[in-house]
């Protein structure tokens, strides 16, 4: 059996969602090489070095190792679905690439409910999202629009 | 390096404009599927444990979205074939969720290059390129959009 500690989200209903409800904040890392390392693992693609060597990525002018923009913000999706619960149904997910990730920062991935709604019998809630780091700064604008399940449905 | 004119920049863009190769069939791997849903931090045991996919209502186990980055860099053509610029930058990405990929399907991408355009960086001319990728199951149906934007600088 593979060790992993499997954890169920929980169930979050429609009713249990105000829009500007915040999350709590889920704070990542420091993030590592090893983080990006099994990332490209995950996605069976090595080509960009100077994501994994820091060699290559200061002899194309970058600072160090710049963390992929997908890998983080996958770790923020991976974070919306735990917020909302498993029963939501994800139906969009945007991200910008606005920051830098580097190893040792840490990401602290945001949410809030900008706006719940019913439409042709379903409910949705849209987020507001962010990653930041330890400085503050947002690397990551995004934003979710996902369809709850109601209470009692 | 060559210096291009604006209306060069500009033929090298509308060029791009169009279909991107032919669509590309890949299976989902259940040791992918571990793989990624590890890399981003999701224990959902919808990810692991066919029992508890099943129990949740799906056909078997589920790949997290985040697998869909396993198409982008391994089925799909993602390098802009264009001579101005130095360096191409990922800005953004826009996801719309359908189906889900279940361990076993067979999930063929296409590629198209919806829009190309120039614009005026705030250190010079900037390529602007929006991908778009579909993920389509065995059964035809639509598992995922994504939209990717890429920068020319």
């Amino acid at each position: 059996m593979f060790k992993v500690n499997m954890v169920e989200p929980p169930v979050v209903y429609f009713e249990d969602l105000a829009e500007g409800h915040e999350f709590p904040t889920v704070t990542k890392g420091p993030m590592m090489v090893g983080h990006q390392v099994r990332w490209a693992g995950a996605c069976d693609n090595y080509e960009s070095e100077f994501h994994h060597d820091e060699h290559v990525a200061k002899a194309a002018g970058l600072p160090g190792i710049l963390l992929s923009g997908p890998l983080m913000a996958s770790l923020l999706l991976t974070t919306v679905t735990q917020w909302l619960g498993r029963d939501a149904r994800l139906v969009r997910f945007f991200d910008q690439n606005r920051g830098a990730t580097m190893p040792r920062d840490t990401a602290l991935m945001n949410g809030r409910v900008k706006r719940k709604y019913l439409e042709s019998g379903k409910a949705f809630v849209e987020l507001d999202l962010s990653i930041t780091n330890q400085r503050s700064e947002v690397t990551t604008p995004g934003s979710a629009l996902a369809e709850m399940p109601r209470r009692g449905g | 390096m060559t210096e291009f004119s604006q209306a060069e920049m500009e033929r090298q863009l509308a060029a791009l404009i169009g279909p991107v190769g032919e669509p590309v069939s890949m299976a989902v791997e259940l040791g992918a599927v571990r793989r990624m849903a590890v890399a981003v931090d999701d224990f959902d045991p919808i990810h692991y444990d066919e029992a508890a996919a099943h129990k949740r209502g799906f056909r078997g186990i589920v790949a997290p979205w985040p697998l869909l980055w396993s198409w982008f860099f391994n089925c799909t053509e993602y390098h802009l074939d264009i001579e101005f610029g130095k360096a191409t930058v990922h800005g953004q990405d826009e996801y719309e969720f359908r189906e889900p990929l279940i361990v076993g399907d067979v999930i063929t991408v296409t590629t198209t290059i919806m829009a190309a355009r120039l614009k005026q960086g705030r250190t010079g001319p900037l390529g602007q390129v929006e991908a778009e990728r579909r993920f389509t199951n065995q059964h035809g149906q639509l598992c995922a959009v994504l939209k990717t934007t890429l920068f020319r600088r």
